[in-house]
């Protein structure tokens, strides 16, 4: 899979989103996302209510927290999951027809890739069977990033910054 | 900032739609808080009430409408307020003209207090008395 560099997507009171786009794209994956939904009328609302639950909840209100965010495998998806980890309280969100796969990575910091709607039961399967995977290995290469110390991760002012101190924070 | 496809999204938002994600995503966070300060798991709360889990699960669901019926429900269970409704209420302070005020209160755990309303330095102070 190609190179690709993290950008802001969204700048808010309690929390940063950060985006991912493939070097030779013009649109982040995250853009992509909402591009593809926005104008078709079944997904207008759906489009409208994740864009606002992201930017004025999370965003400005909450921050990222973690019961928010459903689990998938090494990446995170909105909207929120189908089960609290710790109190085993069951939030059904299988009508909701889009999954938007992200990374949680603190309350104040949040990688959003791309998503699809929501045709199977398990995520590996039907149409979000490519952007499952897609997510999980961008996770995977922010992860070894993380992990080689080519990205450093600020939880106290909430940004990601490249080692060699650029603005493009690339992950090969 | 945010990217140019996100706020024309923002732009193109109705207000209902603002006012759904924001009761939604409080209503979430409330149930969630209150089951973890109480200690209770869904299994629990749906025993209590004499319901299945997965109703629980389905009355915390964007998708599936919350009835006053079932929000009541869920206060009592909880013991705690999950949504308020203000009430308007008319005041007519010691020295000056008579304003309403919108009341919010804790049906569970309101207690009943007198409040002393009056002016001073052109702002509206409210002493509170037990």
């Amino acid at each position: 899979m190609n190179s690709f560099v993290l950008e802001i997507w969204a700048e808010e009171s309690k929390c940063r989103f950060y985006t991912v786009r493939k070097l030779d794209e013009e649109f982040s994956e995250t853009d992509k996302f909402f591009l593809k939904f926005k104008d078709e009328p079944k997904f207008k609302r759906s489009i409208s209510e994740l864009a606002n639950f992201i930017v004025k909840y999370i965003g400005q209100k909450t921050g990222a927290l973690s019961y928010l965010f459903r689990f998938e495998n090494k990446a995170h998806a909105l909207p929120p999951p189908s089960k609290y980890t710790f109190s085993q309280l069951e939030i059904k969100t299988k009508d909701f027809p889009l999954r938007l796969y992200c990374l949680r990575i603190s309350n104040e910091i949040v990688i959003l890739f791309n998503g699809t709607e929501k045709n199977s039961q398990k995520a590996q399967e039907g149409n979000t069977k490519k952007f499952f995977e897609e997510a999980n290995y961008f996770a995977s290469k922010i992860d070894e990033a993380i992990i080689n110390k080519e990205i450093i991760l600020n939880f106290k002012e909430g940004k990601i910054t490249s080692t060699n101190g650029g603005n493009k924070i690339e992950i090969n | 900032m945010r990217s140019k496809v996100l706020q024309e999204i923002l732009d193109d938002t109705p207000k209902e739609v603002e006012i759904f994600v924001e009761m939604y995503g409080d209503i979430v966070v409330r149930v969630h808080e209150l089951m973890e300060e109480k200690g209770f798991s869904q299994k629990d709360l749906a025993q209590s009430m004499g319901k299945k889990p997965s109703e629980i699960s389905k009355w915390l669901s964007g998708n599936h409408n919350l009835t006053l019926r079932s929000l009541v429900k869920l206060e009592a269970e909880l013991g705690e307020s999950i949504i308020n409704v203000p009430s308007r209420k008319k005041i007519k302070p010691l020295d000056g003209e008579s304003f309403v005020m919108t009341v919010h209160s804790n049906f569970t755990s309101t207690t009943n207090r007198t409040f002393e309303v009056g002016k001073h330095s052109e702002k509206l102070f409210i002493k509170m008395a037990n």
